[in-house]
């Protein structure tokens, strides 16, 4: 397949194993044949949901570049990630920017929040000059419901939680990014104030036209703001689609215990029936042949000993399980 | 309500000292727990509630101290207590998972010899034999294998050993256990896996339970009542069915309305500025800079928590008059 120039960040087989010895020769797969395009014509949020050892957070460190894939490629602009040249590599880091989990270790203790937004204008030269470098400041944190005079001047330790994580949001503006790879951005914000920066993502995209790799645990978040959805199991994706569809008609058995398991706030729907877990399944091990969901699965068959392709799951999604064998392949993701 | 208590805690106040100034994280804090009942404590980061359950088991450190209030079990006032009493109290009669627990076990003990420790700072008396077959009992009440007491903390999985700490908890069936945040950290089946052992093995022993946590729907999921807490005050107190179909104070309702739906995709509506700082509370109603339905009253004159019907309390000068 020839990258088209119009996509800004592709996925193309992307496997990332981590370790390997005699003994084990494959070492650790995190991540296994993965595949996802960006396309630039149109700013998207995409939601890649899993739990921990689902590769969810080694898929947002191959997109940043922070690690090298042990097999495929990562692309952006129809060129690998680890062939650029410095020039493209610029423009890269200041075109994909990320957002991190915990927005009380992003910061420096010791700096104030003014050298927190300048650092990066001085690095890629965006202020003519120091009046423009304040104005500039004012306007991206403007843009995430900040007053300048609320926050530059203060140290991280004076302010909340939920600042912190839009002055990060502001700095990611300031560049002007086309891609935002956040990684679990609201699971360390109060309740109160997870939904104002869930709205400010979802302005990141309709009024900014950057797209989001909104990476979580959390399908309820996913749900409200993403378009597309991807469930990632052991690292392999499980299930694929557009969010409100795989949330709303989960198809792959792994995507329905998931989606049943949200504790929803609602006292009147709760758990039903019990849920097991073999304890083997609870420590990550290393054969990776067949459905690799197949011990916990309600619907095991034969054929799961052997991994699945890729179905339709008949609500307009692609499931990997023989539950859908007979729909036949899915529909082109779009 | 004429019925047996488990917890009746009073008027209870913890403040932590900071030079010269007082932080009051919990503030003329009061409410019953019965036998066999969950209630949930939620709060934003800082609302006071782990203070509030270090507390209830005397485990808070300086600069915190317990400025007033009783918490009445079993007849008598543990605040009360001396060192040796409540160390006795501990465990036996109350007891806690604390937050981030996984990590609290130690890493380079057999978990059998963990147990065996809890176990024998209580009951002297009990033979190797005995303690061993109760540990094997008690883990199979958590759902876990007896090969587990012979492992170490780091060949168990998160799920595992939170559910090694809820057996920990029960050890000498306790009349009260207080989780603080039990499924913080832990993946969503993993989560509704450990909430189900705990909930299972409280109504075992028809001890009453605190379930402390910021994540409404796992209060939704579990608790029978629930108790808010802003700024160190218990705000709203209701059972848990009236609570999400018609919560009483605005800091409830805005709470629940900035809740993301599996179900349907809506306009999120967040609560405007964020919780106020404990050394600078604005005066009246510490929610009033925030509540959109703020009247002149609110902003001079702390609402107290009161009887609003229906087995609800809620601290709010409004629901208050619409009571009355």
């Amino acid at each position: 397949m020839n990258s088209k120039p119009e996509n800004l960040l592709e996925f193309e087989n992307v496997t990332m194993a981590f370790g390997g010895n005699r003994r084990n020769p494959n070492g650790v797969v995190a991540l296994e044949d993965f595949n996802l395009t960006i396309r630039g014509d149109e700013p998207r949020i995409i939601a890649i949901a899993g739990e921990s050892g689902s590769g969810k957070t080694t898929l947002a460190r191959l997109g940043l570049a922070m690690i090298k894939p042990t097999g495929g490629r990562v692309i952006y602009k129809g060129q690998d990630l680890w062939s650029m040249t410095n020039q493209q590599r610029r423009d890269y880091r200041r075109e994909v920017q990320a957002i991190f989990q915990d927005p009380f270790a992003v910061y420096n203790p010791f700096y104030t929040i003014d050298r927190l937004l300048m650092t990066p204008m001085r690095s890629f030269k965006l202020a003519k000059d120091r009046a423009h470098a304040r104005q500039l400041m004012e306007e991206a944190l403007d843009k995430v419901g900040l007053r300048a005079g609320e926050v530059l001047g203060r140290y991280p330790h004076q302010l909340s939680g939920g600042q912190r994580q839009r002055i990060v949001v502001a700095r990611s503006l300031l560049l002007q990014p086309n891609i935002i790879v956040a990684d679990e951005p609201v699971s360390m914000i109060d309740a109160s104030l997870r939904a104002n920066i869930l709205t400010k993502l979802k302005e990141l995209r309709d009024e900014f036209g950057i797209s989001l790799l909104y990476i979580t645990h959390d399908l309820a978040t996913a749900h409200q703001i993403s378009d597309r959805i991807f469930i990632l199991y052991r690292g392999r994706v499980v299930e694929v689609g557009d969010a409100s569809t795989v949330i709303q008609n989960p198809q792959h058995p792994y995507t329905q215990l998931l989606v049943s398991s949200i504790p929803r706030p609602d006292p009147e729907r709760r758990w039903e029936g019990t849920v097991e877990i073999p304890l083997e399944e609870l420590s990550p091990g290393g054969d990776r042949a067949g459905c690799l969901f197949r011990h916990r699965c309600p619907h095991r068959m034969v054929e799961c000993e052997t991994s699945p392709g890729n179905y339709a799951g008949g609500y307009g999604q692609t499931v990997a399980c023989y539950l859908y064998k007979e729909n036949g392949a899915p529909a082109p993701l779009i | 309500m004429s019925q047996v208590i488990a917890l009746q805690v009073n008027n209870l106040r913890v403040s932590y000292m900071t030079g010269d100034q007082e932080v009051k994280a919990v503030d003329d804090v009061s409410f019953s727990l019965y036998p066999g009942e969950r209630l949930g404590i939620v709060g934003e980061s800082g609302s006071g509630k782990t203070t509030l359950a270090l507390a209830l088991m005397k485990l808070h450190k300086p600069p915190a101290f317990i400025m007033g209030g009783e918490a009445i079990l079993d007849g008598g006032d543990i605040l009360a207590l001396d060192r040796e009493a409540m160390r006795q109290t501990r465990w036996s009669k109350l007891s806690l998972i604390p937050q981030g627990s996984m990590n609290s076990l130690n890493p380079v003990v057999k978990i059998k010899h963990q147990m065996a420790d809890a176990i024998e700072a209580h009951e002297r008396g009990w033979t190797r034999a005995r303690i061993a077959k109760h540990i094997g009992e008690l883990l199979g009440r958590v759902g876990l294998p007896d090969s587990v007491a012979e492992m170490y903390p780091h060949e168990l999985s998160g799920g595992m050993k939170q559910r090694v700490c809820i057996a920990l908890a029960i050890i000498l069936e306790p009349s009260v256990i207080i989780a603080d945040e039990p499924t913080s950290a832990l993946d969503v089946v993993v989560q509704r896996v450990v909430m189900q052992t705990l909930n299972d093995v409280q109504e075992q022993l028809n001890a009453a339970m605190i379930i402390i946590g910021h994540d409404m729907g796992l209060m939704a999921q579990s608790a029978d009542r629930l108790a808010v807490m802003y700024a160190g005050k218990m705000v709203e107190v209701s059972p848990i069915g009236s609570f999400f179909s018609d919560p009483q104070h605005p800091y409830s309702q805005l709470l629940i309305s900035s809740l993301p739906s599996p179900e349907e995709k809506r306009e999120l509506t967040a609560i405007p500025g964020s919780q106020p700082s404990l050394l600078e509370l604005p005066p009246g109603c510490a929610f009033h800079p925030r509540c959109p339905l703020a009247v002149e009253r609110c902003r001079q004159e702390i609402p107290l928590l009161r009887d609003v019907g229906g087995e609800r309390r809620a601290a709010c000068h409004l629901v208050e008059e619409q009571a009355s």
